[in-house]
């Protein structure tokens, strides 16, 4: 199976140092310039101080990345097959407008045009043929991929999932009074 | 008479893209008929008409606006056989890779729309992008003679709207001041994870009390709910995941906001950015994408990789320097005041006469 919600090596937070270029700060009025070297000098300082224990961020991240898998219900296939499909259907979208006839140089450009306009006919009818069969080849797939998500659907009773954002914001009410809740408790213990 | 008509891929009742087509709807009409057509538009809206209706024959001349923000076959279909003038509003796309992990399908409508982009600018007589970023990535990708302009963007909408009450309620019973407020959908790039590990480590290591709430449609919910699931392991307090809201009770979120913030990685203007300015808001985000552009001198830019800790530190930094704040909210209200709806048609008008 796919997995899904791999870490990206271009998420990677910058967790090491925070260090603008002179040219940013140099174009930051001195107020703003000042407030962004404190912002980096505490930071450093929590750091070192143990604040921050070494690593933290990339915890905080691995953590978010390994709840995020777990949200991922078993229709990563069905979701990549569906995206082979639709890519496959952008890529069958035939037009003879798509075919490139610009070029940066104008008299290439117009040869171009030229051949474009004098070979018309024969182009359709080629497009026409793909068209044709593609159009089938589409509803075949189609149909594979119907059957079988009907199939996965009963198997895994997905109907439970069909209202997620409601439930997401049911659940975000809920969990967040058992953190109030949570906090209080904290706090009466501490006194 | 001319007609003018505006064609999107989707239309929602509250969706920015959709909300910026009807500013320009009433300053289109000053020259004729003008309607809104999408192929995917959401039940509840009731002024977007389906792409299928678009009027076949047109009894006088007709300009189409294609505000392009990701890709669809129907559309592409309709714009590539019309024989329309086709104006070009580029909203941005978001980069197909970052979804590629977590909806391939999503990813592979996103390809198609970079591609589809391509193939329509020989047909393109006019094209707009709503930032300077946006322009970029057009002519990226061969576009050229690309006016900059925020057509339709009205950042003080939001101001006309009362607050609602139970969502004020709703503030004062769960959420403690300061507030701090993410507006923007639930999607990779959007990064509302690193909030929450910014609300975590406000609470529990720098020993702040300071609330979040995150507000947005679900685009894919699991990125949300994966979020919300780390902030209940981590027992963060006073994070508030409120999905999609209404105008009022968006309104009354960003009455009650200390600071926006958003970890956002790829924005093509960010309108969530210049709502929260109009109502005197800083903003804290990542120097990534458009947002240096859009924000200025309104708030502080942190490194396009910056974690939470970073953002944890902005955040103290604009609550113990009101010098600092009040500055960026001064900064803010003027420079929202500079997208007024009313010097962008004036141009925008400009710009369609001369397509004419």
């Amino acid at each position: 199976m796919a997995s899904s919600a791999k870490p990206n090596q271009n998420d990677k937070q910058d967790s090491d140092t925070f260090s603008l270029p002179d040219s940013a700060l140099n174009t930051q009025p001195k107020e703003v310039a000042d407030a962004l070297r404190r912002i980096s000098e505490t930071v450093e300082k929590r750091r070192l101080s143990g604040d921050y224990p070494e690593g933290l961020e990339d915890q905080l991240d691995r953590h978010y990345r390994q709840i995020l898998k777990g949200f991922d219900v078993d229709d990563t296939e069905m979701q990549s097959l569906q995206g082979a499909l639709h890519h496959l259907r952008s890529a069958t979208n035939f037009n003879a407008s798509h075919i490139e006839v610009w070029s940066p140089n104008p008299l290439k450009r117009l040869i171009h045009r030229l051949l474009a306009k004098l070979t018309v006919r024969q182009t359709r009818g080629v497009l026409l043929q793909i068209e044709q069969y593609t159009d089938a080849l589409d509803n075949l797939l189609n149909q594979i991929i119907e059957s079988t998500q009907e199939a996965t659907s009963a198997e895994q009773g997905q109907g439970l999932f069909s209202n997620r954002s409601d439930l997401e914001r049911r659940l975000s009410t809920a969990l967040d009074r058992l953190s109030l809740l949570e906090e209080k408790i904290n706090n009466s213990q501490t006194l | 008479m001319t007609e003018v008509h505006q064609v999107l891929v989707g239309a929602g009742q509250t969706d920015a893209i959709t909300n910026m087509a009807r500013s320009l709807q009433s300053s289109l009409r000053s020259l004729g008929p003008s309607e809104i057509f999408a192929q995917h538009p959401a039940p509840e809206v009731t002024d977007v008409q389906h792409l299928s209706s678009f009027p076949k024959n047109p009894s006088r001349g007709r300009i189409v606006i294609f505000h392009a923000s990701g890709g669809d076959p129907e559309v592409f279909k309709f714009l590539q056989n019309s024989s329309d003038p086709l104006v070009l509003i580029f909203h941005n796309i978001a980069p197909p890779e970052l979804f590629e992990n977590f909806a391939p399908d999503r990813a592979a409508l996103l390809r198609q729309g970079w591609e589809e982009l391509s193939f329509l600018r020989e047909k393109i007589v006019l094209s707009i992008a709503d930032s300077k970023y946006n322009a970029q990535c057009l002519e990226k990708i061969g576009y050229q003679n690309i006016v900059v302009l925020q057509a339709g963007v009205q950042p003080n909408r939001l101001h006309k709207y009362e607050s609602d009450i139970e969502m004020t309620r709703l503030l004062e019973r769960e959420t403690v001041d300061p507030l701090l407020l993410y507006v923007g959908q639930a999607a990779p790039h959007k990064r509302p994870e690193v909030l929450v590990q910014m609300q975590y480590l406000l609470t529990h290591h720098i020993g702040r009390t300071t609330s979040l709430a995150l507000v947005g449609p679900p685009t894919l919910p699991q990125i949300n709910a994966a979020a919300l699931e780390q902030a209940r392991r981590l027992r963060v307090p006073g994070c508030l995941f409120l999905g999609q809201l209404t105008e009022n009770q968006l309104a009354t979120l960003y009455r009650k906001a200390s600071i926006f913030i958003t970890a956002s990685t790829h924005e093509g203007l960010c309108l969530p950015v210049l709502e929260a300015m109009s109502f005197g808001i800083p903003v804290i985000a990542r120097n990534a994408a458009a947002l240096p552009d859009t924000i200025g001198n309104t708030g502080i830019l942190l490194p396009e990789k910056a974690g939470p800790e970073l953002f944890a530190e902005a955040v103290c930094e604009l609550l113990d320097n009101p010098r600092l704040h009040q500055r960026f909210a001064k900064q803010g209200l003027r420079t929202s005041a500079e997208y007024s709806i009313e010097k962008t048609a004036a141009s925008f008008m400009n710009l369609i006469k001369g397509v004419l």
